[in-house]
């Protein structure tokens, strides 16, 4: 087998990158692009620590095959937010005690990221829903559910 | 991480026709690839045995949702979240709807289709059972043509299938014939969300003709249309009994044999009660 | 000894979390021996400043559990849900129900352990007046680094913001003992404290600052004094609060300097077509001598409360000749987002004298009071007595058809 080139868009910018065709879009995104904000969980498509956005959607990078890339748009948390200014979502975690740890964060704030681009006015049942495939063990998920709430009603007060 | 990636073969077909032909021109090389939620995890517990893979996730022909007067054919690539999505498939097919929704979370739903579901063959996928009670027919593919099959028929064993090594399970169809009955879908599984099922019940009737179609995952090495139940409770007879005749629930990593007979057989209580 | 298993390590409560399983199951059933109310079998029974613990420590703080116990109950309307509750399940398979638990935890090492550890902290300014807390601590998102800088800076009477935490370096930080036994803000924080006041207090004792001294007279006064001697650094080491006696020999004494003192409240459903229980609420009331940041210490009580939830209802692990089964996330079952009821954290507050501003340790007490609460909820709401954990689905239905049978 040999590797091959793939193009794709990452948080707006075009790359291009060789790899196996095979190889979990997690690892290329982790160890060629260096974005390091996603992260390894399990490795099995249970914890979504490895949560981006793909083609818009949020998917498990480490279920994705990198061939299956080619030509994709992706976000990672390094695309949330731009640099130093963060987004709603993200002042909100910092305010309201949303990360511990930090393993579940990254992927946990694309999932709120990906819930209220999709729903900006999610009740509680839509909010645990959203985040159900992101496995937070510190946090007991109550300050999580603050901060989207938090975001929420900085949307809703911009409007 | 445990497989050796440069082992691994994945092509990418520009159309359904170079797939087809891809697949007829060596036979059992090329296996299906879609979303990967199945096939990813294999590969990264080490278990994924077959090495060459051919991609479909982006030929629009297997994506398509066609409504037709008397039925609605769904492209493989359909999605769990196509499905929540798609009006009329949320309103005239609940139970398809209420399984996809519990099937993983979010992601898994974006990715995950309901042709890997259903090729994978595991007896615990979530949609076969309300695909059973729906009586869905599914399409095989290949280069030599297409062939329509109930697919009550398609598994035949424990992850064995009708799919032969040339052919793609390209589109289901299912019949618009049940908008009107009473359904019921419940899993029950380990936890409340991204959970493998430990029993899955799906049931529809129509209380005017008493017509009744149960199916059932995670009993069974497949899938299971339950004729024999049916049959027993349109005579009015002991429907949880012959439940316990028809089904062949195991001890497992998940949960008991006695615990899914059980649960089975509350399940189809609250069904018929209700 | 010889087993079959692989070793097997600490995990938050470190026994704490078994034993009073244990105690707090075994008193309900007493209660209803007694035909006593599970919360009238407590009240009557609390321990209080002048009682003595199992190892014949004396509690010397005032403890008032009756009120900890009032403010539980009310806030889970507790009563009114028993009632209605009894009321309500009849007829119906899914049925609901509270339970109770009242405990306490200790933080520090046991005994002479603090004293064996006889850590050392480190306090230390440069001349731009900047403050650096040097220990041993390690940061690992429960807000160690925020509450050590928040003492420091109260202390020095400088901005949080001018307040570094060194990197738990062995080449640049004094031996301030692991990040363990719910120690880092009681025993470490007390000696930032008392380490940031012997840096004040050097500065003050050469006439460099006054009392009342503004920012830019501390950095003037660093300034000046390193400039002088080289460098502003102040260590203290701990010491056993007065009165503290410990036999390691029998085990008796004082085993731990102060505890946190908690009520507990779980509501349950349990569904009997499935047999699964569910946590809809929880409510946990504790006092901890002082809330040093809100939101970090929530946030403990949340996190240890949805892990001994977890432990509780799903966390089981399977052997198969020595070797753990079900070692994978898909099939060891953690809590998500939909499996965690609205929890509830109420802090009452009394000083402890030998805690940094008065606190006490909170990091592994909410791991002891769930497991508990919620087989005692169970029992509440469907009679079914589970003596073990985890309460699978599996597990209340055998329980069940051996009842019922």
């Amino acid at each position: 087998m040999r590797k091959v080139p793939i193009t794709l868009t990452v948080n707006g910018q075009p790359r291009t990158v060789s790899v196996w065709p095979m190889e979990r879009l997690l690892d290329v995104i982790r160890e060629q692009l260096a974005l390091t904000g996603t992260k390894e969980g399990c490795g099995e498509g249970e914890c979504g620590a490895c949560s981006i956005l793909f083609d818009g959607q949020i998917a498990n990078s480490c279920l994705i095959p990198a061939l299956q890339a080619d030509g994709s748009e992706i976000t990672t948390i390094e695309g949330i937010g731009c640099g130093e200014e963060l987004t709603a979502v993200q002042r909100a975690f910092v305010e309201c005690g949303g990360a511990q740890c930090g393993i579940c964060t990254p992927g946990m704030i694309v999932a709120a990221v990906a819930l209220l681009r999709q729903n900006p006015e999610p009740s509680e049942a839509d909010l645990r829903q959203g985040l159900a495939g992101n496995l937070c063990r510190c946090t007991g998920y109550m300050r999580i559910f603050e901060a989207v709430r938090s975001a929420c009603k900085e949307g809703r007060l911009r409007q | 991480m445990r497989a050796y990636i440069p082992g691994y073969e994945l092509c990418v077909p520009r159309t359904l026709t170079e797939a087809l032909e891809r697949m007829a021109a060596e036979p059992g090389r090329w296996r299906p690839f879609a979303g990967g939620t199945d096939l990813m995890v294999l590969l990264e517990a080490g278990k994924l045995n077959h090495r060459c893979f051919l991609s479909i996730w982006r030929l629009p022909e297997l994506r398509e949702i066609v409504i037709a007067s008397d039925s609605v054919t769904l492209g493989c690539l359909t999605t769990y979240t196509d499905v929540l999505r798609h009006e009329t498939l949320r309103r005239e097919f609940p139970l398809l709807a209420l399984a996809a929704a519990e099937t993983g979370g979010v992601a898994t739903q974006n990715r995950g289709t309901l042709g890997g579901n259903i090729a994978n063959a595991s007896p615990a996928a979530d949609t076969p059972p309300a695909l059973l009670v729906c009586d869905a027919e599914v399409e095989l593919l290949s280069s030599r043509g297409s062939r329509w099959l109930p697919y009550r028929e398609f598994h035949t064993g424990y992850k064995t299938t009708l799919l032969r090594a040339d052919e793609l399970l390209a589109r289901i169809r299912l019949p618009r014939n049940i908008a009107g009955l009473r359904h019921y879908y419940r899993k029950v599984g380990t936890r409340n969300a991204q959970a493998i099922s430990k029993v899955c019940f799906a049931g529809v009737r129509n209380e005017s003709t008493g017509e009744v179609r149960i199916a059932l995952g995670s009993v069974a090495p497949v899938p299971m249309r339950c004729w024999k139940t049916e049959a027993v409770i349109r005579e009015g007879r002991d429907g949880p009994a012959a439940l316990a005749a028809e089904i062949a629930p195991i001890d497992d990593i998940r949960s008991t044999a006695a615990y899914r007979l059980r649960v089975a057989q509350s399940l189809l209580k609250e069904f018929l009660d209700s | 000894m010889a087993t079959n298993t692989p070793p097997h390590g600490a995990f938050r409560g470190f026994g704490a979390p078994q034993c009073i399983f244990a105690l707090e199951r075994h008193l309900d059933k007493v209660a209803a021996t007694l035909g006593l109310r599970p919360d009238e079998l407590r009240r009557r029974n609390f321990i209080a400043k002048g009682h003595a613990t199992a190892t014949g420590q004396v509690i010397a703080e005032e403890v008032d559990m009756p009120a900890l116990l009032d403010r539980a109950l009310r806030e889970s309307d507790y009563h009114a849900k028993c009632e209605r509750f009894a009321r309500e399940n009849a007829g119906r398979h899914v049925k609901r129900g509270v339970g109770l638990a009242s405990f306490f935890h200790g933080a520090g090492f046991t005994g002479s352990g603090e004293q064996h550890l006889a850590s050392v902290v480190g306090v230390e300014a440069t001349s731009e007046g900047r403050v650096r807390i040097l220990v041993s601590s390690t940061e690992m998102g429960q807000g160690t680094n925020t509450i050590l800088a928040q003492i420091a800076a109260q202390m020095l009477e400088v901005p949080y913001e001018h307040v570094d935490i060194a990197p738990p370096d062995t080449a640049q930080v004094p031996n301030s003992g692991p990040t363990v036994a719910s120690r880092t803000c009681m025993v470490v924080g007390k000696l930032v404290e008392s380490a940031a006041l012997g840096l004040k207090q050097t500065l003050t004792g050469v006439g460099l600052l006054k009392e009342g001294y503004s920012t830019a007279e501390f950095r003037h006064a660093c300034s000046a004094y390193i400039a002088r001697h080289g460098s502003l650094r102040s260590y203290s080491q701990y010491q056993a609060p007065p009165g503290i006696h410990w036999d390691d020999e029998k085990y008796q004494g004082d085993a731990y300097g102060t505890f946190a003192w908690a009520v507990y409240v779980a509501e349950v459903s349990v569904d009997l077509l499935t047999y699964e229980a569910r946590v809809e609420d929880f409510v946990a009331v504790q006092e901890v001598g002082r809330v040093i940041h809100p939101v970090l210490a929530t946030g403990q009580i949340e996190g240890g409360v949805a892990q001994a939830i977890g432990y509780t209802l799903y966390e089981k692990v399977a052997w198969e000749n020595g070797r753990m089964a079900n070692g994978q996330m898909t099939n060891y079952i953690i809590p998500t987002s939909m499996d965690i009821p609205p929890i509830r954290v109420i802090f009452e507050e009394r000083p402890y004298p030998y805690g940094p501003m008065g606190a006490k340790g909170i990091g592994e007490l909410p791991m002891d009071g769930p497991a508990p609460a919620i087989l005692n909820a169970i029992e509440n709401a469907t009679g079914l007595s589970l003596v073990s954990i985890p309460a699978t689905p599996e597990t209340l239905m055998t329980t069940w058809e051996g009842v019922h049978a």
